[in-house]
């Protein structure tokens, strides 16, 4: 009895803290639980503000040209759709494509290599990056705690305490904490809104088939490493999560990402070697001879896709584009940039 | 509740090391370090096997351009502690919980950026070798399987707490054997052999 009162206890506390760490976002009916430790960062209205502000604001990079949304652009499901891979300041190139970022609450470990294992810490690697934002935390400390601007916000979300890195960190992942793609045909018809069409169904079962056991909806992701058969580039050497753990196991093992929002974030994989989803498709289907160890076994002998099962399976995602996402004007750039 | 404050000291040749100041060996200029931070935590003091005091902050960075002292909550201020004991590095459920002001602050330098993890040890500097000058660049962390550089330290303890905690360079350098690898930056078992040397390079002074 004493347990079950507990457990009571215990339940409205988290309703109420959850009604208070949402603030503006809340979590879809038809998605897990999430794996963010909000306690440890509770949102709030002025801290996701903030973190906005610091991503489209240049001010974190060493020469005040790049942002974190110069990669991570909203119309692009916050991944950049122009290049294959990301560009930095002095106009120097990086080895990876951009990913998208949305639905980050419910992810552990970051980047195309899984190199970084809490959202709090991601920023620190392309503000530092020399191919990317090229700037020292010391240097971004002494210009946001030098403006006016940052000064009244980080007020806001911190109650007069004083500017820190920790702070700004915590603000940049409020914001992208807020970016929840949930809005999707696929999830109307998941939260019985909609239907799919016979084509999107048919799709649907062969997603169901052949992709969903790295792919897992409703995330579609399940956000570990895999290796899906890629040669290595030449040029690039991108060996993906060997290069952090230096276990020959790990080669060519890449985070899986989300299948949401594909129309938005052309070109595909770590390297954006494919421009649309009939090539991905095609390497899926094909046996091809790289196979390695580490290779998912579900892709050794390729994926038996027809031409017509193709335009089905294509179908079926196009229903994952969320464009309620990206039009959203709650994620744009913030006007306040625009003052001086 | 009573405390007690315990100095923490880097030494070379028996020269306490300061910024940018070159230190000698049989009278000619040998080494010098410009750079030494180090992450201590789990600092517990203990009479035998009862544990009679830990340390008020769990993380301490010491960074030898501005030693700060250890300060210890003591339990038990009626008995005197007779041994030391703590860690090397910063653990690895620390790891993993995201943003911390203070110690743990990436703005202190001592959080990798191209994969997540702190540097328990950063020695860097430059040796005098026949009137040739060799760098050397010492950057030891990990905190996941199989490369966890996290280390426990014991320490026995002769007159309470009137003492002083040391690391010695010199030992450190010399069991590392410094000719042979001169950087090392990124967690391997390299850095695991020489966190396994760390370990052993601190002593108890009370001078």
């Amino acid at each position: 009895m004493t347990k079950l009162i507990l457990y009571s206890l215990l339940l409205a506390l988290g309703g109420l803290s959850w009604q208070n760490f949402s603030g503006n976002i809340s979590p879809p009916k038809h998605f897990p639980e999430w794996v963010y430790p909000f306690d440890k960062n509770p949102l709030t209205k002025a801290k996701i503000t903030l973190g906005r502000v610091l991503f489209y604001d240049p001010i974190l990079s060493r020469d005040s040209s790049i942002s974190c949304a110069s990669c991570h652009a909203p119309f692009n499901a916050f991944a950049h759709s122009d290049h294959a891979l990301s560009h930095g300041i002095e106009d120097s190139i990086g080895r990876r494509n951009a990913a998208a970022l949305f639905n980050l609450a419910w992810q552990r470990q970051f980047m195309w290599d899984a190199a970084i294992n809490h959202l709090d810490m991601q920023a620190l690697a392309p503000i530092q990056h020399q191919d990317e934002m090229g700037e020292s935390l010391t240097k971004v400390l002494e210009k946001l705690t030098r403006s006016k601007r940052y000064q009244q916000l980080f007020e806001q979300a911190w109650e007069n305490q004083a500017i820190s890195i920790p702070k700004m960190l915590k603000a940049l992942s409020a914001f992208q904490l807020s970016l929840i793609s949930a809005g999707s045909k696929y999830d109307k018809v998941k939260l019985g809104e909609a239907e799919f069409n016979p084509q999107e169904k048919k799709g649907y079962q062969l997603f169901k088939l052949y992709c969903n056991r790295c792919h897992q909806e409703p995330l579609f992701s399940n956000y570990q490493l895999a290796n899906n058969g890629l040669a290595i580039d030449s040029n690039l050497m991108d060996y993906g999560h060997f290069e952090i753990s230096k276990n020959s196991k790990d080669k060519m093992l890449f985070k899986v990402p989300s299948l949401r929002n594909l129309k938005y974030t052309i070109p595909y994989m770590h390297d954006g070697r494919f421009n649309s989803l009939r090539e991905v498709l095609r390497h899926y289907q094909q046996a091809h001879p790289y196979i390695s160890p580490s290779t998912d076994s579900i892709l050794k002998k390729g994926i038996p896709l027809d031409d017509i099962q193709t335009t089905d399976l294509i179908a079926f995602l196009n229903s994952l584009n969320d464009l309620a996402f990206i039009l959203d004007p709650k994620h744009r750039f913030p006007k306040i940039l625009l003052q001086k | 509740m009573l405390y007690a404050q315990v100095p923490v000291r880097a030494t070379c040749f028996k020269q306490i090391i300061k910024p940018q100041t070159p230190i000698s060996k049989e009278g000619e200029a040998f080494i010098q370090i410009d750079l030494l931070r180090f992450y201590i935590s789990h600092c517990y003091l203990y009479r035998d096997a009862q544990k009679i005091g830990g340390s008020t902050d769990s993380i301490y960075l010491i960074d030898f351009e501005q030693p700060k002292p250890v300060q210890f909550e003591l339990d038990h201020p009626n008995l005197v502690p007779n041994r030391l004991q703590f860690c090397i590095g910063v653990d690895s459920i620390s790891s993993c919980l995201g943003a911390y002001e203070g110690a743990l602050d990436p703005l202190n330098g001592m959080y990798w950026s191209w994969q997540s993890g702190y540097i328990n040890l950063k020695l860097e500097g430059t040796y005098a070798l026949n009137q040739q000058k060799e760098a050397f660049q010492y950057h030891i962390g990990g905190y996941q399987y199989p490369y966890n550089a996290l280390r426990t330290v014991e320490l026995d303890l002769e007159a309470g707490l009137d003492f002083i905690l040391c690391l010695k360079v010199d030992l450190l350098l010399e069991l590392w054997d410094w000719k042979q690898t001169k950087q090392l930056m990124r967690p391997c078992l390299s850095a695991l052999r020489f966190a396994d040397i760390l370990a052993q390079s601190f002593e108890i002074s009370y001078d």
